[in-house]
């Protein structure tokens, strides 16, 4: 099985089967483009640093042989369903920061299920949560603009009288 | 060596492009979409503005409403009454000080009316509305033979109407949905400057984050 070398954003340099790595379409068609032969010199992969790219890679080898997913990118069954398989829950029992990294790490790279799994992460984390749950949750500020501020303010005034 | 680009930390999930934001978006029930963007205005624009996003709302509710803190409220609602589709996107404040609409899909005459005043029974639980032509004539028997409009309609202004009201009894500023039934507008054209009243038996407050809305 031949080995090729990505190299991060900090620099970091990581050999990752060749199958593996092509489960990034973003990879893979950068690999067809030069013949496939990257054994001598590793692709940049500015976008994503170390720590994400070992957890990208991490998932990777873990999915190496799932079968491609549907073309069909809207397909409802993808939309509807927030169902994570158990393994991928433990693997995006990550910090919000990491688990946001590797959402746009995933989208950089082409990697649409685990974009998906992503996705569907942060969609549980909001489900079933008031809105000012939701602002704690993810530290969302309260985004009224100065108008509604005020309105807010002025008909406080008027409940209390 | 890549040049490369540098990676500013994406602590929050506001950081990340739209188009992940809709993605994680399009995961979400409509029950729990309505929650989110109350939470987030930015969030509220997208469910407004990306089709597939405000369509599952339609398609669920028939209308929906985003009361945000105890002031404003942004609506939306679909028209089916003349055969085709339409959707209305509106928004107020509800105590009428300011009342601005943003998108009229339907050319819908609903944006003429004015809600004046209501008054809620406890004891009855009826409600009493009284509404005013502004702009134009409003023919809900020729423009509207879906009565079940009329009633999303008359739905819409009590829920904004009724708001002010709960937040001065000091509920706490979660979205909420009022059900309401035996409402009737007499079939008539109603010129420019009319006035009619509208009561209505209030069946059901439901908070959407209790059991959100069947």
């Amino acid at each position: 099985m031949s080995t090729i070398k990505l190299l991060s954003s900090d620099n970091a340099e990581l050999a990752v089967d060749k199958e593996v790595a092509e489960r990034s379409i973003l990879i893979k068609n950068m690999l067809e483009d030069v013949g496939g032969d990257m054994s001598d010199q590793a692709i940049p992969i500015p976008n994503v640093n170390e720590a994400v790219l070992r957890k990208v890679i991490e998932w990777c080898e873990h999915h190496k042989s799932d079968p491609p997913p549907p073309a069909d990118e809207d397909s409802d069954s993808r939309k509807k369903s927030t169902d994570i398989e158990e393994w991928d829950q433990k693997f995006m029992q990550v910090d919000q920061e990491m688990l946001f990294e590797i959402i746009l790490a995933a989208n950089y790279l082409d990697i649409k299920p685990l974009l998906d799994v992503g996705c569907k992460t942060v969609a549980n984390m909001i489900k079933g949560k008031s809105p000012e749950e939701i602002r704690k949750t993810f530290n969302i500020q309260n985004d009224f603009t100065p108008e509604e501020e005020d309105q807010i303010r002025r008909e406080n005034e008027w409940a209390e009288e | 060596m890549a040049d490369t680009e540098p990676q500013g930390p994406c602590a929050n999930i506001t950081s990340l492009p739209n188009e992940l934001q809709i993605q994680i978006l399009s995961y979400l029930p409509a029950t729990f979409l309505i929650c989110a963007g109350v939470a987030y205005k930015r969030w509220e624009d997208i469910i407004l503005t990306y089709p597939s996003l405000t369509v599952k709302l339609y398609d669920q509710f028939g209308l929906h409403l985003f009361l945000r803190g105890s002031g404003t409220a942004r609506l939306v609602y679909r028209v089916s009454a003349t055969g085709t589709t339409s959707y209305l996107l509106y928004s107020w404040f509800s105590r009428g000080r300011q009342r601005t609409s943003y998108t009229d899909i339907s050319k819908s005459k609903f944006l003429d009316l004015e809600f004046i005043n209501d008054s809620l029974n406890a004891g009855t639980r009826t409600l009493h509305l009284s509404c005013r032509v502004n702009k134009s004539v409003f023919s809900p028997s020729f423009k509207i033979q879906n009565s079940m409009t009329v009633g999303a309609l008359v739905n819409v202004i009590t829920t904004v109407a009724l708001n002010g009201r709960v937040m001065k009894e000091g509920a706490s500023p979660e979205p909420f949905y009022i059900r309401c039934e035996q409402f009737s507008i007499p079939m008539m054209d109603y010129p420019l400057g009319t006035s009619w009243s509208v009561i209505g038996k209030v069946k059901r407050i439901e908070r959407l984050k209790m059991e959100g809305i069947p």
